[in-house]
């Protein structure tokens, strides 16, 4: 049975969150936009967070999506959060989430102007559903979802993946990888994506 | 769960926890969402319909972004749909939610919380209106958003357009040593009373109203608002009765206005039917086409505050009896708030057991966020919200802390952040050590480093100037800091995108709005710079406007300022008496070399603004919809020009007849340059580009010439561009210039009218 839901959103941790910089990602996600950088996406804006402690940092806006370098729940990373269009059923929307936010990862692990300072580290990443109609945080949503998520971490690299799930009620659904006995690398992520 | 084209709704999905009233309105507005789709419904009468409940545009929202070199068109999915004009459908936009005298219920924040995340970027911003706006919304998803607000009891309802707006109230109201009674029950009983009310369906413009529980503190501002209630007592018949000093008229913008006293002492009774009958008065009097002179306080402006009072006095008499006039007076103990923990002193003891490093931390924020309460051993603390944003994961720890020490209700402030009310002092250590958690401790509340900053050109149609690039770059400046000189330490600065004043730059110390000048052919963001004005006694007295600085030497205009003060001020005196004493001319004159650009290939990042990588430009500016209608950069422009007249016509008064001529001819100037924008959004400011643009575009081909008096306004503008006005003019001359300059932007004002109905 396809389970269909709104917004997801995968976040995939930085290897080193002491080497972010944020005021770096100010001209960088501009000339992104300047140079339509993700091709599939309309990119619309900077919103600059920088203030705000353990917050988005700076966030692309795109239409379909937004492109943040996330500080919250303890972990620094590139959070990909789907806002509209989702793309059919839980599985294929997990696919695409993880595939648009590994690319944007690569795309910054690349960028010329960071010389390869950043680093990303799939074998903690994070899914959430930011829709609280379509994916309540239950028991019955993670019964439902996480073989999902659990089958596609394992189609694309991840072995022996334990996954936890939020356990604040009041959060979005999520899970979070707790350990894996062998996850891939950002390259061979994409390259199974 | 219903599903329209793919997306999943709330509909149906709340139960008994949204009144039926609430969904058939939103109910309501979803039908018109579909409507317009259809292609059934205007778009000007959608706009209007969304703004009324909350939802406005945002920059970008007309498909078009400079991307730094060069304008880029954002192809959106939706093609040719508008919400409004010029308002493509997809583009994000802004959603404003109503939050009456700032409360926030732990349920409502969490609420909050969850659509931030859901339906924007996972920000909460704080407005100086002490409601709550989310940021990047996309309009199919703003009927779920008011069904989730209603079931929590938020309405949207009346947040934009030309309605009541959020009716304010101090944040300390009912913990308050200096006020004699607590003025929430009555901000709440106004708030319901005009919600929807059917007087107030038909205004020109928006209609603020304050309530303050004292004077002298800085809470309520009554001074800048169309009707500002300050809460008096007075003994009659041996009895102490509450009522509240009246007063109306007060607004900032480009045209600032104190409120004048409409009547000392308003018996509590008295309120809802006085607020009502001046709304009526408003709807009946207010002006309808020309939008720069649509508020309250042009009505009493034009009527003088003795025959505006006559006014609203007859009206008060033939206003039909309302039993809900007083029902709530028997009743004032509902809106009381119960401490959940026993009020206990600090012991030293206490504090000695905090770990070292963090004493100091909580030494520094006890110094500023803690406002002691009348009620013995309860404090109110500032959660000082940077910018005013803050998270949906630290309202949920900011909830868990108020469910352990408080109880159920925080209040946002106008200075952008939230309160805490009835914390047992004893508990403040471990109070301190969950915002440290949260990451929500910052000290300095209500300090320089406390900057309020509007949106600006981060995501406002209007914003010329990043306000909050300035304030972000100017609380990295300060915060932290330790200012030997506590006075220093007080002052408020205050930065506005625009003149519109959002952040009420008017009434702090420091405050900036954002412009912009060309040099060398190069546009270059600057902020005009507002000095003095006064925050304590609810805003008592604007800012004296000093000149326009380069956005980039704002941080040094700010310290070449306060060592001015502080090398020149005599004992004792305040920012704001120095100003006095000082005059503009001096001060200028202390600042002029900071007005220097330095040129493109020397400085680049110079033609950037703060928060921006990109090139500056005024290219991205949009259209305005501040009060339901479009008003348009040639509608600010002739506002700007009547904002120069006003200020000749001050001159006057004070017998500056040489001054009074010369800004009566600016202002003809730009009213003019406002006009030449329809044709070239580049005129520059000097008043030869701006006569010979003039020339082409209205004078030569008749576009300017008044119906009945042909060219005869237009001819104001070109003698005195051939004989200037002079500083030795005397009272006559000053007078001649003042009224053809007032018949020249009047002229103005009508041929963009015109022009309008061409288009
Ligand atoms: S002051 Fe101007 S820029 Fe700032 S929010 Fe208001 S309208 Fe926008």
């Amino acid at each position: 049975m396809s389970i269909e839901i709104q917004q997801s959103s995968v976040k995939i941790p930085l290897v080193d969150s002491t080497a972010l910089d944020l005021d770096a990602f100010i001209p960088i996600f501009h000339e992104w936009i300047r140079e339509r950088r993700i091709e599939e996406e309309l990119l619309i804006d900077v919103a600059d967070y920088r203030h705000v402690p353990y917050g988005p940092g700076v966030v692309l806006i795109a239409n379909e999506a937004h492109y943040a370098l996330d500080g919250s729940g303890g972990t620094t990373g590139l959070l990909y959060s789907r806002r509209r269009d989702e793309v059919g059923d839980a599985k294929a929307a997990f696919r695409e989430a993880l595939l648009r936010a590994a690319t944007a990862a690569s795309l910054i692990e690349n960028e010329a102007s960071l010389g390869g300072i950043l680093k990303f580290d799939p074998s903690r990443i994070e899914m959430r559903v930011m829709s609280r109609l379509t994916a309540p945080n239950t028991e019955e949503t993670r019964l439902a979802l996480e073989p999902v998520w659990s089958g596609l971490l394992s189609s694309v690299g991840f072995v022996g993946a334990e996954l936890k799930p939020q356990s604040d009620p009041r959060e979005a659904f999520g899970l979070a990888l707790q350990s894996c006995a062998e996850a891939p690398d950002l390259a061979r992520l994409l390259a199974a994506l | 769960m219903s599903k329209d084209n793919g997306v999943k709704s709330w509909v149906g999905q709340l139960g008994a926890s949204i009144s039926s009233d609430m969904a058939e309105e939103i109910d309501a507005f979803e039908t018109n969402i579909k409507l317009r789709k259809a292609g059934k419904l205007d778009a000007k009468i959608f706009a209007e319909a969304r703004l009324r409940r909350g939802a406005y545009g945002q920059r970008y929202d007309n498909g078009r972004r400079h991307d730094g070199s060069k304008t880029q068109e954002l192809v959106y999915p939706s093609g040719d749909l508008v919400k409004g004009p010029e308002t493509i459908w997809d583009a994000p936009g802004m959603m404003r939610i109503k939050s009456p005298m700032g409360i926030a219920s732990n349920e409502q924040l969490e609420t909050l919380a969850d659509l931030a995340e859901e339906y924007s970027d996972g920000i909460l911003h704080v407005t100086t209106r002490q409601e709550i706006q989310l940021h990047f919304v996309h309009i199919d998803t703003t009927p779920d958003i008011m069904r989730r607000l209603a079931a929590v009891g938020i309405t949207t309802r009346e947040a934009c357009g030309n309605s009541v707006r959020n009716v304010t109230s101090c944040q300390y109201a009912g913990g308050c040593r200096t006020a004699p009674f607590d003025v929430t029950p009555y901000a709440k009983a106004t708030t319901y009373f005009l919600l929807g009310h059917k007087d107030i369906q038909d205004f020109g413009r928006k209609f603020k109203i304050s309530f303050s529980g004292c004077k002298t503190n800085p809470c309520g501002m009554a001074m800048f608002h169309d009707v500002g209630c300050i809460a008096v007592t007075k003994e009659v018949g041996g009895e102490t009765k509450r009522g509240f000093e009246f007063y109306v008229g007060g607004g900032l913008g480009a045209v600032p206005f104190q409120a004048q006293l409409l009547d000392g002492f308003v018996p509590e009774e008295e309120l809802l039917p006085l607020c009502q009958a001046v709304c009526r008065v408003f709807s009946r009097l207010g002006e309808r086409k020309n939008r720069a002179r649509a508020r309250l306080k042009f009505v009493i402006k034009k009527l003088g505050i003795e025959e505006f009072r006559k006014v609203v006095a007859e009206e008060r008499k033939i206003i039909p009896e309302d039993e809900r006039w007083t029902t709530y007076l028997a009743d004032l103990d509902s809106t009381n708030e119960t401490p959940l923990r026993p009020g206990r002193p600090l012991e030293q003891s206490a504090i000695d057991a905090i770990d070292t490093p963090v004493q100091e931390e909580f030494a520094s924020w006890r110094k500023h966020n803690i406002w002691p309460q009348p009620q013995t051993n309860y404090v109110t603390a500032t959660v000082r919200l940077p910018l005013g944003d803050f998270t949906s994961e630290q309202v949920r720890k900011l909830t868990d802390i108020t469910r352990k020490y408080t109880g159920n209700t925080v209040r946002f402030t106008i200075e952008q952040n939230l309160v805490v009310r009835h914390v047992s002092e004893s508990d403040l250590p471990d109070f301190h050590e969950g915002l440290v958690a949260a990451g929500l401790c910052s000290p300095g509340a209500s300090t320089i480093a406390d900057i309020v900053a509007c949106p600006g050109t981060d995501t406002c149609k209007l914003g010329i100037s990043a306000s909050r690039g300035l304030a972000a770059e100017l609380e990295k400046k300060f915060s932290g800091g330790k200012h030997e000189d506590p006075e220093v330490e007080a002052l408020h600065i205050k930065a506005s995108g625009c003149f519109n004043s959002c952040s009420q730059h008017h009434v702090a110390d420091l405050g900036f709005l954002g412009v912009s000048r060309i040099v060398d052919g190069r546009r270059i963001a600057h902020f005009q710079f507002v000095l003095g004005g006064e925050w304590a006694n609810n805003g008592g007295a604007y800012g004296l406007a000093i000149g326009a600085y380069p956005s980039k030497r704002i941080p040094q205009v700010i310290d070449r300022t306060l060592a001015f003060w502080k090398k020149e001020r005599e004992e004792g005196e305040d920012l704001k008496g120095f100003v006095a004493r000082m005059g503009r001319a001096k001060i200028k004159k202390e600042l002029d070399d900071l007005r220097k650009i330095p040129s493109y290939e020397e400085q680049p990042d110079f033609y950037t603004d703060w928060g921006d990588s990109r090139e500056y430009t005024i290219g991205d500016l949009g259209t305005g919809e501040c009060a339901g209608e479009v008003v348009s950069i040639v509608d600010f422009g002739l506002q700007d020009a009547e904002r120069r007249l006003f200020e000749a016509q001050l001159d006057l008064e004070a017998g500056k007849t040489g001054a009074a001529s010369v800004a009566a001819y600016k202002s003809m100037l730009t009213a003019a340059k406002a006009l030449i924008m329809v044709f070239n959004i580049d005129i520059q400011e000097d008043a030869d580009r701006v006569i010979a643009d003039f020339r082409t575009h209205f004078h030569d081909t008749g576009r300017f010439h008044d119906p009945f008096a042909g060219a005869k306004f237009a001819n104001y503008l070109l003698k005195r561009y051939e004989s200037p006005p002079s500083i030795e003019d005397n009272d006559l001359a000053a007078r001649e210039a003042i009224d053809e300059a007032q018949l020249f932007v009047e002229a103005a004002q009508g041929c963009y009218q015109r022009m309008q109905g061409d288009i």
